[in-house]
């Protein structure tokens, strides 16, 4: 339960962290006291003033305000896209999500990109250009040969975006594990197994599988919202070897 | 601080029982924690306890003491105990009007 503390930004949990440790050393929480530390983690990021004089008044930049948005975009449309899928799928019929997930790719891009800070958003932006030209040779190649390189490189790319928006977060590095590795862990053999043609053959339900694709579009969601509220912007001070680090707005 | 600690929004009411806590003496987090249930007969949950806390203190109506071991001690300051003090003398006034007019309406 103690793992829930790292939802909370840097400089509340170097003030608070370890005599809220020792609490729940005490006493550990019921599911109702998880869930208001949750609440809590939500309310120390709404309201950074408490711990950091002027915080309330700072603003994320444009491009990171802008990459928030494009990360919230890109996980509404991924999950609009995967209900549809596993629907369509599930009925029987076919459709076409080429145009759709070009989209998505785009967003999250824009978003790894506006996350980014500016003396390393070049390298960021060679690496993706490259996975992304790596990625379109897969794609035109013929389709016993797709899953090749096109399933690596979706790993690097849906994995890697995801990576490089949420460190930007300023959320605890376990926070930010949890986020990418059930994002990230979860849907993809799900990816994997439906580029291979399996999906109609696998024994779930439609519900399954749609829970296990809607994760990666929630993290994105989750990612995308704790950088519109300011994320490690608010948060001057690095509490921790962890914490946020802040970049000129 | 005049105004109570309405403006505090759903921290007010964990507020209230924080101070009534402290105002025996400092306490750490556990310990004010399992007095406010002891009194208000409903749970305390840590996130709502630090969130109120941080108010308090940002408010100066607590202050924390120096750590023994990893508790941190939490004291009433003055300001503290006035705002308990009218807060609790607003609700007595509040009771006793509320039981008089129990009591008239009975006859």
């Amino acid at each position: 339960m103690s793992r829930l503390i790292g939802l909370y930004p840097g400089p509340w949990r170097a003030r608070y962290e370890a005599e809220l440790r020792d609490l729940l050393a005490a006493r550990p929480p019921s599911l109702a006291g998880r869930l208001d530390l949750v609440a809590g983690a939500l309310d120390a990021w709404l309201h950074p003033e408490l711990i950091v004089p002027g915080a309330a008044d700072r603003r994320p930049s444009t491009r990171v305000r802008l990459a928030g948005l494009a990360a919230v975009a890109g996980g509404v449309l991924w999950l609009a896209m995967m209900t549809t899928l596993v629907v369509v799928t599930s009925t029987g019929r076919d459709a076409d999500f080429t145009v759709a997930g070009w989209v998505v790719v785009l967003l999250m891009t824009v978003a790894a990109l506006g996350a980014t800070p500016a003396e390393r958003a070049r390298g960021v932006g060679v690496g993706i250009l490259l996975a992304g030209l790596l990625f379109g040779v897969g794609v035109v190649l013929p389709w016993e040969l797709k899953p090749l390189p096109v399933v690596p490189l979706l790993l690097i790319v849906f994995g890697g975006l995801l990576t490089i928006t949420t460190r930007r977060t300023g959320l605890s590095r376990g926070a930010q594990r949890a986020v990418v590795g059930v994002g990230f862990g979860l849907p993809f053999p799900v990816v994997i197994a439906a580029l291979a043609g399996l999906l109609p053959y696998l024994p779930s339900t439609p519900g399954v599988l749609l829970s296990l694709l809607w994760v990666y579009g929630v993290a994105w969601l989750i990612v995308g919202g704790v950088l519109l509220l300011g994320g490690g912007h608010r948060w001057p001070t690095p509490a921790s070897p962890t914490g946020p680090t802040e970049v000129a707005a | 601080m005049n105004q109570g600690l309405a403006e505090l929004g759903r921290f007010a009411e964990p507020s209230l029982y924080i101070l009534a806590s402290l105002a025996d003496g400092p306490k750490h987090g556990y310990a004010i924690m399992t007095d406010v249930e002891s009194i208000s007969g409903q749970p305390l949950g840590p996130g709502t306890l630090y969130g109120a806390l941080a108010r308090m203190e940002k408010r100066g109506l607590i202050e924390a003491l120096e750590p023994v071991d990893r508790r941190r001690p939490y004291r009433i300051t003055g300001l503290g105990a006035t705002t308990l003090r009218t807060q609790l003398e607003g609700l007595a006034g509040f009771s006793r009007l509320g039981l008089d007019r129990l009591r008239g309406a009975s006859r």
